[in-house]
């Protein structure tokens, strides 16, 4: 009786402890699954910084990592390591698997694609505010200069052009 | 002649004429906006705001709402260029239109990381390309004042990120598009890495 008391206890604590363990996902455990995925150092950086501006419940939290772990398993099973050597099919699952994170978080995943074909994700708010913008291609460095000296190039040269067919017609 | 050879040889020239004076006045006015724009909030008073936050974070001794995209970080200051800019978090469009952008993907002052830093080659930066290895680099904060040394300026491939790299130590990159007074998307960056020389809590934002 007395051993079956204990085996039950021992059962019975197990479950309690395995079970919180299991879902107390932490704020390291969403980057430490970012790392395990292969996100570069400044996707990394980035859900860092997100994350100390907001409090996450662990649930969500879990919820993330557990959307993080699909997007390795998917990874594992078409036999890369990297995310954009996968099928243009998979892309739109990890993209869907993204979304659905931000969801988790009350953010809203926008999915840009620039002229030169690199994606860029916008995180947005329920205000409407821009929260990060993340790369696909994950650079950091961005264009830093107007197109206002082209411009007025362009603009000059067209305009000496119409004056001088206008003169050469006289 | 026929009527429609007639009319194009006759209209051609002035559409041109026309369309260079378009061009030329928007990029014009454009870039009188921008110009407006960056000297407009260069002598403002600068604050720091923070909006609705809910986790504060810690750093230098203070409790802080750490940035958010599109808030104010705090102000950079060279002395020797005359260079004095706020700081935005975030390095998009809007942010550098206003002033120097803070990427992201990299760390803020204080954090005990790399803090990179952008600003555009033909406004907050401009002067830039005068910096020498030596000159001294301040960036104001509300939780303190950073001071750091140029250390190494290199002109790199727009594509090369190697000079952006995280770091365990604190420190500062500061870069803009090259060469400064190229027309068109100019094809490579001109980057200053800055040793950290000393943080004190004073808040000095002028």
């Amino acid at each position: 009786m007395k051993a079956r008391k204990f085996a039950l206890s021992l059962a019975l604590a197990l479950t309690v402890f395995s079970t919180t363990f299991a879902s107390a996902a932490t704020k390291q455990d969403v980057i430490n699954a970012l790392r395990r995925v292969g996100a570069n150092s400044a996707i990394i950086t980035m859900a860092e910084n997100y994350l100390k501006t907001v409090s996450i419940s662990e649930d969500k939290l879990d919820l993330v990592v557990q959307n993080i772990n699909d997007v390795k398993a998917l990874m594992d099973a078409r036999g890369v390591t990297d995310v954009t050597k996968l099928s243009r099919e998979d892309k739109e699952k990890v993209i869907a698997e993204i979304q659905d994170s931000a969801r988790i978080v009350g953010l809203t995943a926008e999915i840009v694609t620039g002229k030169n074909g690199v994606r860029t994700v916008k995180l947005v708010n329920e205000k409407g505010k821009i929260v990060a913008v993340v790369a696909g291609n994950g650079k950091i460095m961005k264009k830093t200069g107007t197109a206002n000296a082209l411009g007025m190039a362009v603009g000059s040269l067209t305009a000496v052009a119409g004056l001088l067919a206008l003169r050469k017609r006289k | 002649m026929s009527f429609m050879k007639r009319g194009v040889r006759h209209w051609t020239p002035l559409l041109l004429y026309a369309l260079g004076l378009a061009i030329l006045s928007y990029s014009f006015i454009n870039m009188f906006f921008d110009r407006i724009v960056y000297l407009d909030l260069l002598f403002k008073k600068s604050k720091i705001e923070s909006g609705v936050k809910s986790e504060k974070f810690k750093i230098n001794g203070y409790l802080i709402d750490y940035p958010l995209w599109g808030d104010v970080i705090g102000k950079i200051e060279i002395k020797r260029l005359n260079i004095s800019s706020v700081i935005y978090q975030g390095d998009d469009d809007e942010q550098l239109i206003k002033g120097v952008g803070h990427s992201f993907a990299s760390l803020i002052p204080g954090e005990g990381g790399n803090c990179i830093l952008a600003g555009h080659r033909d406004t907050v930066f401009r002067r830039l390309e005068g910096i020498r290895v030596g000159d001294e680099v301040v960036i104001y904060t509300t939780y303190g004042t950073y001071k750091y040394r140029v250390k190494n300026i290199k002109i790199v491939d727009k594509n090369d990120e190697t000079v952006i790299v995280p770091s365990d130590k604190e420190m500062l990159t500061i870069y803009t598009c090259y060469p400064f007074n190229y027309i068109g998307a100019a094809p490579k960056r001109f980057v200053v890495t800055c040793d950290f020389v000393e943080s004190t809590r004073d808040i000095n934002l002028k």
